[in-house]
């Protein structure tokens, strides 16, 4: 004679099942053919070769360390927490294949105290300050962010048909990238007549992940690691 | 459902047993690298690294650059464009380390400043100045506590050596053309969070930073392994009679056999009272 189901017993098998389907659910949703899914973003124009792991890194410890030592974190046993499944992503893993011996702004150099104002402006400590993954957009750079270190530019022989010096003073600052390329990796000319700078129009769309308007052709090509 | 509290206690004592009864080794935790039986003070870190980049510098400056250009070398600002055959001034070097620097994990800061700088990027601000004129004045390398960056070591950097002065007094874009030997050009600054550290990070600072040297410096030898014509690499200096370039382990052999003394001297015969007293001695 069959036992009557009783609610009780459903919710204990429910229980019960928790955590192998937890289990299962990890694993699927792991693998490299669902990346799409879990990812919370379109990827970066570019970066449709990259894998998740390329930038997401696993921390270095066994996970049973890792809530050990937060656990121990919590308990008021240890002074700092540790990263649990994967470290923070940071400009170390955008410079793993984007460095360049001729980058014009390097982030490192933003860390000295004199650009202390000029990084509340603009976080340019960190490739993050102006760029994100899993975004539609390449940069979300404000036009105006030259004012933070170029406000007092000067040059002894401008070779430009409107100077240097009265851009800055007109606060024309929507016009620097329009003939300067932010990280100077483009084989560009800047031009010497204001008039045939790229417009406004088209270095929004190039920091929205449009065409670039200093040519597709670069110094160096991004290293894959 | 008696059933189930069994099951649930169950799974508490095997999970408490996971974590804590069979459990593995201890993550160390951060501060760990403060409890070393030996600490130093940032300034006496400060000196050993100013010690390194000095040694790295005057060797790369008048060993390769100086000898160089007599022999034909060439050197300039647009050293890293693919098509270009020149190899890093001084100051590019320096810059090339402190980016190499930005990879490791130790929280040092390496910059270049001046209140005459060639590049106008260079230029001291307004409270950078007022440190500089006093390092002017004393010789003497200057460490003070900042906000929100720490610690900052300031020391003097001065024309050592002959191509210093003329490259810096030819530049087309120098606001100042009458350097002489012995004057100080500028200033290296140092950053770094926290006012002690223990034995272990002291030394993964100046090995990062000897790590950085070399790394700029193969850069300059990846890039000079393509020239034309070919320019024999290996344990060789470049002297009157051959253009030869040391490799980067010939080169990193020199660097640290001349900062090796500071960098002992410091963590052994740590002088709490005055760190910049070091300076003085690196640059008499």
């Amino acid at each position: 004679m069959l036992k009557k189901v009783t609610p009780d017993t459903i919710r204990f098998f429910a229980l019960l099942l928790i955590l192998p389907m937890a289990f299962i659910g990890v694993v699927i949703l792991g693998s490299p053919s669902f990346s799409n899914v879990v990812a919370h973003g379109p990827i970066q124009a570019g970066h449709d070769t990259l894998q998740c792991s390329d930038c997401h890194r696993r921390a270095d410890a066994t996970v049973r360390q890792q809530i050990q030592a937060n656990l121990n974190y919590v308990l008021g046993r240890r002074e700092n927490s540790v990263d649990f499944g994967y470290l923070p992503v940071t400009s170390g893993e955008c410079l793993d294949c984007h460095e360049r011996p001729n980058e014009r702004h390097p982030i490192y150099r933003f860390r000295e105290p004199r650009f202390a104002e000029a990084i509340e402006v603009v976080n340019a400590v960190s490739c993050m300050g102006c760029h994100a993954e899993h975004t539609d957009e390449r940069s979300f750079m404000e036009l105006g962010v030259c004012a933070a270190c170029h406000d007092d530019l000067k040059l002894v022989n401008d070779p430009v048909d409107v100077p240097h010096e009265t851009l800055v003073r007109d606060s024309q600052w929507q016009t620097c990238l329009g003939c300067h390329d932010f990280h100077g990796n483009h084989i560009h000319t800047s031009p010497k007549l204001l008039t045939e700078a790229a417009p406004v129009e088209a270095i929004m769309d190039y920091l929205a992940a449009g065409n670039s308007p200093y040519g597709m052709d670069k110094l160096y090509k991004a290293q894959i690691k | 459902m008696t059933i189930f509290r069994i099951v649930l206690v169950g799974v508490f004592t095997c999970t408490g047993i996971y974590l804590f009864a069979s459990a593995p080794q201890p993550l160390p935790d951060k501060t760990a690298l403060f409890t070393s039986k030996r600490s130093v003070n940032v300034g006496n870190m400060f000196n050993a690294v100013n010690a390194v980049n000095h040694a790295a510098r005057a060797i790369y400056t008048e060993r390769i650059v100086g000898v160089g250009l007599k022999l034909g070398l060439k050197f300039g600002e647009d050293w890293a464009e693919p098509e270009v055959e020149k190899g890093p001034l001084p100051a590019l070097f320096l810059r090339l380390v402190a980016s190499r620097m930005e990879r490791k994990s130790t929280r040092l800061g390496l910059y270049l400043g001046s209140d005459e700088p060639i590049n106008k990027s260079n230029l001291f601000d307004a409270a950078q100045s007022v440190s500089f004129e006093m390092m002017k004045n004393t010789k003497q390398a200057v460490v003070m506590p900042v906000d929100v960056v720490g610690y900052v070591g300031m020391y003097p950097d001065v024309a050592s050596s002959a191509p210093c002065v003329t490259c810096h007094n030819d530049h087309p874009d120098s606001p100042k053309t009458d350097w002489e030997l012995n004057d100080i050009m500028g200033a290296t600054t140092w950053t770094y969070p926290v006012a002690k550290l223990g034995a272990d990070a002291y030394l993964n600072a100046t090995e990062d930073l000897f790590q950085s040297i070399e790394e700029a410096y193969g850069m300059y030898i990846d890039k000079v392994a393509i020239f034309n014509p070919n320019i024999e690499i290996g344990v060789r200096w470049p002297d009157s009679d051959n253009l030869t370039l040391p490799d980067r382990k010939t080169f990193m052999a020199a660097v640290r056999k001349q900062a090796s003394t500071i960098i002992v001297e410091e963590l052994i015969l740590i002088n709490p009272l005055d760190p910049s007293e070091k300076a003085k001695e690196i640059f008499k």
